[in-house]
């Protein structure tokens, strides 16, 4: 709904609110009221009652009170309102008698008194809240609907007279429910099959084909990344990247194979606890740990934890129960039975998580797994897994480089010239490949100079071995240690020769007992290295500059968070290799030729590496774990080459030296570095780890720092236990309940919230609007659902169907209230301006992910590959310059990542994408159960000027235009109209747009390089086969197309 | 939004008109008085695409319209630049007497041995007033009797970003609207050229302390009402300028048409929503003229820029946001945010407090003086400080994060002019618990006063409660109002 044009709706709420219901019901009618002002002080807060009278439940209100004055009152006499206390209160205007007091924030209408009042004529009956009882399913209603949902909407309906609108135009529904299920729009294929297939149940097989679409569990995850916080970053103060992709991976899949609701929040609350936990359980119970987490300096751990825990009970309460524990942090919940026991009973489950209130090696809270982390570290605990798109990238990346070196190879022995200069590179490396088993040659060091107070020793087998004073060690500060014991210089003095490659070894030292590092009991080393060349004669040094280092084992080098393969600055090797050579490999920004007598200069940065040799190689790398193999020795080796030898030989002289083009090389450094930065397909991602768990207790008044407050242990909330719905046999009550009893709990098929929360939130989806309007809310400040019978026969058959989503979903769609058209019905305006009857579908604005999914998809950008990394599109310039810790850079992406759908893109909670911001995404902070839909001039500015949209628009011209070389400007605009909208357009849209054609022609002939500039916005390549200035104008009609309000909405 | 919203604004306007007249009467406040800020199309709601504001009218006189807040980010001390403390420089160097410390939160001092440290600045007295100002701000020494020092403030949280969070919204939970985003539920904005809510950021020599667009989130009330930031580099507001080779009357025709085929689909649809759209656009059209007339300072005088002591007008420095921050209030803009991150000095005090104070003191007097001579002083309210104060014992050579009292001073918009409120102790450690004594939540609340809002009474329901920027708390210093 709009938040705007309100004013217009509210006034007809008023107009219309006099009418009073002939029965009233309290659940409907008088609970509503009473929440709202009277049960601040006579409801479940029993500390802010100054008298007993609770008008929450109907102990207190039959039964004779004492007022302060000492009289004896009866609060209601069913069917007596003259008799009733309540009733004189609350009709008084006296201000010393009358209720609400005068000051109080909400006062009673003449309406709300006149409901009070009737009810209690009628006998004053109360009911269990809606939503605290266990739903049931009533009966049909009569009719001939085939669909169950049509029959109760349709009842509704008759009552007042109203008829249905007619089904969509086929079209409409095509496109709404390709929207709706998907998120991606018809194409035009699409289209022209469905309008074709005259079959009954074409629409059904529709829903079927996008059911089964792996698009339809990427349409499904983004509400439910709402839901539970999902971010790319942990949010506190430098928001720092957390890795979790396959957590939201895990969700898509979870949606596409169907997963039972009920397994789904299982997995996600304590996949961990499972028996026998899988990789994928164990990802899924990432969801306890997308809470927002600091590592900011001076925090303090037990305040973190605190704030942590609070998080995730408002958390579980809002996603699974639609309940609101928030306020209970601090006291008693004011409305609805919630207490301050039950919200820290509830953090009690989480109690196990293994997690840091701070993520920083401090000095105040040394954490031992903490030491040495700092603003580009992960956040532990992590797992590290197998990732099918990793995977599957990392075949991509291999192919394409593959492919690539293949491609220049071919070149080469086909150049002459080329081929020429592989012969004298071939002779150049011969000796370095004969006399070495490898490709590696080990270099000769001329001098070895150690930091101050640590020795540097060359041993014959050309090692060095780098020792301090074990004594000095023991009585030195550590940091100061590193500080001065560092730094190295080495001098090598290499044969001729070209070099594309250095590799340091770090050898395990006997003196050391074998170990790496020279200090005791460190297993792990770290190093950085810089090179430099002093050519013959000369005096001073150039730098050598290092693209990228490659370490064999396992490293720990991570960049903001993210594990990274190729080192930048220091490597560290693993925790584990303690005692286990080491070999890193450097390979050279560009390729280097030396000359007889030329020495190498090392500076090695190192507080803890023990003994280390330096080698060479004259052979660049395929891949870091791909070495030189007996068959390239033969291929360089051979004088007389078969054709298959000469191509070997060309590919390898191409990996060395790039064929002489330094472009060239540097292209196939970076496509090195994609393959490795896929790790082997594999992801590290946060997961839930069960530690002995922290002692909980209340925190009276929230404060963290109060002690006093009564122990507590795991329990559910106190008046939803009772009803025995813990799954299975019951368990001990001596035994500590765990997050998995806390599933159990909330999955049982009698838990009346659970089900009714989740199909509240999916019909939201496919009609813009809830049952209950509140899906954040089903307490007692929510709203009584539009169609109580209704949601509650679709949460009871949600269970009886075993949890089944994509049947919930199906059988919402393929009802004929979903199919109406969404035609506004002007006649309906006062009777229910919210088309909350659902005499029409109602227009629903795509959620901002959709938004630009829908067009990538229409013009054809779109890149359609499920899961994977977070990707970076295109965003201005300087957005994250009030980032710190540690100062950020944005790269936006120069492959296909470029074209990611919305769910992909990432998500900084402290500087969420303009484009996401701007249409209503939320930060992700805190659980969100329903986004608003507001409509904004900096939504206009979007679309209108974000290099996205404007690359859509002249990539959808471009492939509109190359589909459609006849130059027919009806055909050529049908086409934009079907993919965009599904349709054609219409006369008056085609004048219109023929008319801007013809001026946008003449606009850009006179100015070709606007054209130009214009048409170059963004990677996407520009099709030389047409004429710029055509394609300019034709841009711009296909931006005017994606800015209408009808590509933007599902009608 | 959800209908349940819908109903509760209507009867939030409902219980607005009925209190405000029974407010009136008991005030005795003539409603002709207030008439001037009294917007008749407010209830009518003729217009469905300007938000003119939840508030029908004044509850107190209003006299401010606008605010201009300059957030000192980081924390600046209180105790070297407007708390004057003699007795903590009598005892500079030695322990800090625990009885005072014990069982306190502190931030990176915790557990640490902890010793006093006296201010190494000079204190002078100022003005008719005799306000005590540190002698690193010799410019906002000069405007000393137009300003109130609130020395008694305190909050609730100890590290920057929630306290920042708390500072903005009242609250250390996540999602909540900050004071920028009430004001323009609360009163809509005076412009609809240009955003209602604008936050610009400078920075010192230094990366400091982050900031996050959450401290102008509009939280959980509609996202029309959030903060827009104005960036440094680039085009000021994202996407506001046309695409590389559009020209502006391509521009134009592209809206146009837009327009019309959207105009087109209303009447096939008759979806009231694209009207609504139809608007936006218009109001982009707007914004993408007015941003560049605002942020071209070549129209300001040789003088002005001396004033404030703008090098490079437009080059993000805090003396070009000043300047910046004052045209927009020309302009009707409702809440105008500075923020200068480099006040966060956990060491290096003495050299790091001479650099922020060089950033800002010359620019910040200079706002006053410039909208004082203008006449924009008077409803133009001006707020000067930080999330936090700094601890009376030292860190290192720097002081640590301290909640239990700091500085910050207010100009125009209904504030009296040169005084003082609220004290510490000797120490400079804890605010005086009198009536001075002024926590966040009372400082909202006096803010909102001076706008004639009422604070327990512009509220917004979500997830079934209504909020307030002053929680369940805040008084009214009503001893610093006009």
């Amino acid at each position: 709904m709009q938040v705007v044009g309100l004013s217009m709706l509210f006034v007809s709420l008023v107009l219309r609110a006099e009418d009073i219901p002939d029965h009233i019901q309290y659940n409907r009618d008088v609970r509503p009221i009473f929440s709202n002002t009277c049960f601040k002080c006579h409801g479940p807060d029993v500390k802010n009652n100054r008298s007993d009278l609770r008008l929450d439940r109907s102990e207190s209100v039959f039964r004779p009170h004492k007022n302060a004055k000492g009289l004896v009152t009866i609060p209601i006499i069913a069917g007596k309102p003259d008799k009733s206390e309540v009733w004189r209160r609350i009709s008084s205007s006296d201000s010393g008698v009358m209720m609400p007091p005068l000051d109080a924030l909400h006062q009673l209408s003449f309406r709300d008194k006149q409901v009070v009042k009737r009810w209690i004529e009628q006998g004053a009956e109360y009911q269990a809240h809606w939503a605290y009882i266990a739903p049931v399913k009533v009966p049909l209603p009569e009719g001939t609907e085939a669909n169950p949902v049509d029959r109760f909407i349709h009842n509704e309906l008759t009552k007042r007279h109203i008829k249905e609108s007619q089904e969509a135009d086929k079209r409409v529904l095509l496109r709404r429910v390709s929207l709706d299920l998907t998120g991606l729009p018809p194409t035009p294929q699409e289209v022209e099959a469905f309008l074709s297939d005259l079959r009954s149940d074409a629409y059904e097989r529709v829903v079927n084909r996008l059911l089964n679409s792996p698009h339809y569990g990427e349409r499904m995850t983004v509400p439910w990344l709402d839901v539970v916080r999902f971010a790319d970053t942990v949010g506190f103060h430098g928001d720092q990247r957390q890795n979790v992709f396959p957590y939201r991976d895990w969700v898509i899949e979870a949606f596409n194979t169907n997963k039972p609701y009920d397994v789904f929040i299982t997995e996600q609350l304590a996949g961990d606890l499972l028996p026998h936990a899988t990789e994928s359980q164990r990802i899924a119970s990432g969801f306890n740990r997308l809470n927002m987490v600091t590592r900011e300096g001076g925090a303090q751990v037990k305040e973190y934890i605190a704030k942590y825990t609070a998080d995730r009970v408002r958390t579980t309460s809002t996603a699974f129960l639609g309940s609101t524990m928030a306020c209970c942090e601090c006291h008693d919940h004011k409305y609805d039975p919630f207490s301050i026991k039950d919200f820290y009973s509830m953090g009690a489950y989480f109690a196990d998580i293994k997690q840091y209130g701070v993520y920083s090696d401090s000095i105040s809270s040394p954490e031992p797994e903490l030491a040495g982390m700092d603003n580009d570290s992960p956040f532990l605990p992590q797992l590290n897994i197998h990732s099918a798109s990793m995977q599957k990238r990392m075949q991509r990346e291999k192919f394409k480089l593959e492919k690539y070196i293949e491609f220049e190879a071919a070149a080469i022995v086909a150049n002459p010239k080329k081929s020429k200069d592989m012969l004298e590179w071939t002779s150049q490396v011969r000796e370095q490949i004969t006399q070495n088993e490898s490709s590696w040659v080990p270099l000769n060091v001329k001098s070895a100079k150690a930091a101050d107070r640590v020795t540097a020793t060359i041993l014959p087998d050309q090692s060095v071995r780098i020792l301090s004073d074990l004594d000095a060690l023991k009585s030195d500060n550590p940091r100061l240690r590193r500080k001065l014991e560092s730094s190295h210089l080495i001098v090598l003095s290499p044969r001729p020769g070209p070099i594309a490659r250095f590799r340091l070894v770090a050898l395990p030292e006997e003196m050391r007992n074998g170990y790496l590092s020279r200090i005791p009991d460190h297993l792990s080393v770290k190093a950085e290295l810089k090179f430099s060349v002093v050519r013959s004669g000369q005096e001073i040094a150039e730098n050598i500059i290092i693209a990228d280092g490659y370490s064999e084992s396992e490293s720990q080098n991570y960049d903001n968070g993210y594990p990274v393969a190729a080192i930048h600055g220091y490597w560290i090797s693993s925790n584990n290799s303690g005692r286990v050579k080491q070999c890193v490999d450097y390979l050279l920004k560009e390729p280097l030729v030396l000359k007889a007598g030329d020495t190498l200069k090392v500076t090695l940065n190192s507080p803890d590496i023990a003994h280390v040799q330096f080698y060479a190689s004259a052979l660049g790398s395929r891949l870091p774990e791909e070495e030189f193999t007996d068959v390239d020795r033969g291929a360089l080796l051979a004088t007389e080459k078969t054709p298959e030898q000469n191509l070997r030989t060309a590919r390898l002289y191409f990996l060395a030296t790039g064929g002489r083009d330094q472009g060239k090389y540097t292209t196939c450094l970076s496509s090195v570095r994609a393959v490795a930065q896929c790790r082997d397909g594999r992801a590290e991602t946060v997961v839930t780890v069960a530690v002995k768990p922290l002692p909980m207790r209340i925190l009276p008044r929230g404060n963290w720092q109060d002690e006093n407050g009564m122990p507590v242990v795991p329990e559910p909330p106190d008046f939803l236990t009772t009803k025995g719905t813990r799954k299975g046999a019951q368990r001990d009550s001596r035994v500590r309940q765990t997050r998995l009893d806390l599933a159990h709990w909330i999955t049982s098929p009698d838990n009346p919230l659970t089900s009714r929360t989740f199909v509240n939130r999916t019909w939201r989806q496919f009609f813009g609007i809830g049952l209950s309007s509140t899906a954040d809310d089903l307490g007692q400040q929510g709203e009584y659902p539009s169609h109580p019978e209704l949601l509650d026969w679709l949460a009871v058959d949600f269970i009886e169907h075993h949890w089944d989503v994509k049947n919930l979903v199906r059988l919402i769609v393929t009802s004929q209230t979903y199919k109406q058209t969404s035609k506004y019905r002007p006649e309906l305006k006062e009777i229910d301006p919210q088309n909350r009857l659902l005499a029409r579908q109602t227009p629903r604005r795509l959620d901002a992910e959709f938004i630009r999914d829908n067009v990538l998809s229409v013009s054809g950008l779109l890149d359609d590959e499920i899961g994977g990394p977070s990707a970076t599109p295109y965003q201005p310039e300087g957005y994250y310059a009030s980032l710190n810790y540690p100062i950020r850079d944005y790269h936006a992406e120069v492959d296909e990542r470029q074209y990611r759908r919305g769910l992909y893109m990432h998500w900084q909670r402290t500087f969420l994408h303009p484009m996401l911001a701007n249409f209503d995404a939320p930060s992700r902070e805190e659980c969100i159960a329903y986004r608003t839909t507001s409509s904004t001039p900096q939504q206009a500015l979007t679309l209108l000027n974000d290099p996205t949209f404007v690359e859509a628009a002249r990539v959808l011209a471009q492939n509109v235009l190359l589909e459609n070389k006849s130059g027919d400007f009806n055909e050529r605009l049908n086409k934009m109209f079907l993919r965009v909208l599904a349709r054609t357009s219409t006369k008056q849209e085609a004048l219109a747009l023929s008319g801007h054609l013809v001026q946008q022609l003449d606009v850009y002939s006179l100015a070709p390089l606007d054209a130009s500039k214009f048409i170059n916005i963004g990677l996407y390549p520009v099709s030389a086969q047409l004429n710029p200035v055509e394609l300019a104008a034709w841009t711009s009609v296909g931006r005017i197309i994606l800015n209408l309000n009808e590509t933007i909405v599902a009608y | 939004m959800t209908p349940l919203d819908f109903k509760y604004i209507a009867e939030q306007k409902k219980d607005w008109s009925r209190r405000t007249f029974l407010g009136k009467m008991a005030q005795g406040v003539g409603a002709l008085a207030l008439g001037s800020l009294i917007n008749p199309r407010l209830i009518a709601g003729t217009s469905s695409d300007t938000w003119r504001g939840i508030l029908p009218s004044p509850q107190f006189l209003p006299k401010a319209k606008r605010v201009i807040h300059l957030c000192m980010a980081g924390g600046p001390s209180h105790l070297d630049l407007f708390d004057y403390k003699p007795m903590l420089k009598k005892l500079d160097g030695q322990p800090f007497p625990e009885s005072i410390t014990r069982g306190q939160q502190l931030a990176q001092l915790q557990n640490s041995k902890l010793i006093a440290r006296g201010t190494s600045f000079g204190f002078t007295r100022c003005g008719i007033s005799g306000q005590m100002i540190s002698d690193l701000l010799p410019n906002i020494q000069t405007i000393a009797d137009d300003i109130c020092v609130v020395r008694s403030l305190h909050t609730e949280q100890i590290n920057h970003d929630p306290a920042h969070a708390f500072m903005n919204t009242g609250s250390n939970v996540k999602g909540r609207p900050s004071m920028g985003s009430w004001l323009l539920y609360g009163l809509g904005s005076e412009t609809q050229n240009l955003p209602g809510y604008v936050v610009l950021m400078s920075t010192g020599p230094e990366a400091d302390q982050p900031v996050s667009a959450r401290q102008w989130s509009s939280g959980f009330l509609p996202s029309r009402f959030q903060g827009v930031q104005f960036q440094s580099k680039g085009s000021p507001v994202h996407y506001v300028g046309n695409p590389e080779g559009v020209c502006q009357s391509t521009q134009r025709q592209v809206i146009e048409e837009v327009q019309r085929l959207n105009s087109l689909q209303a009447d096939q649809s008759l979806d009231p929503e694209v009207q609504t759209r139809i608007t936006q656009y218009e109001l982009a059209f707007k914004m993408q003229t007015s941003v560049p007339e605002l942020t071209d300072m070549r129209d300001e005088s040789q003088a002005t820029l001396d004033l404030y002591g703008v090098k490079n007008a437009g080059d993000g420095s805090f003396a070009s946001n000043c300047l910046l921050a004052r045209r927009m209030a020309e302009r009707g803009v409702r809440f105008i945010q500075l923020y200068h991150r480099g006040w966060d000095h956990h060491d290096g005090l003495d050299n790091k407090l001479k650099v922020a104070a060089g950033h800002c003191d010359r620019a910040s007097a200079a706002l006053i003086k410039d909208l004082k001579q203008r006449g924009m002083l008077e409803d133009t309210l001006v707020l000067w400080g930080g999330e936090f104060g700094r601890t009376p014992m030292g860190q290192g050579s720097g002081r640590d994060h301290h909640i239990n009292a700091f500085s910050v001073w207010m100009a125009g918009g209904g504030i009296k002019p040169g005084i003082s409120w609220g004290s510490t102790d000797e120490l400079g450690y804890k605010y005086t618990d009198d009536e001075q004594a002024m926590h966040v939540h009372d400082l909202h609340a006096t803010m909102l006063a001076t706008f004639g809002i009422d604070h327990t009474k512009l509220i917004y329901r979500s997830q079934g409660r209504d909020f307030r920027l002053t929680d369940v708390q805040g008084k009214i210093a009503h001893g610093i109002l006009v």
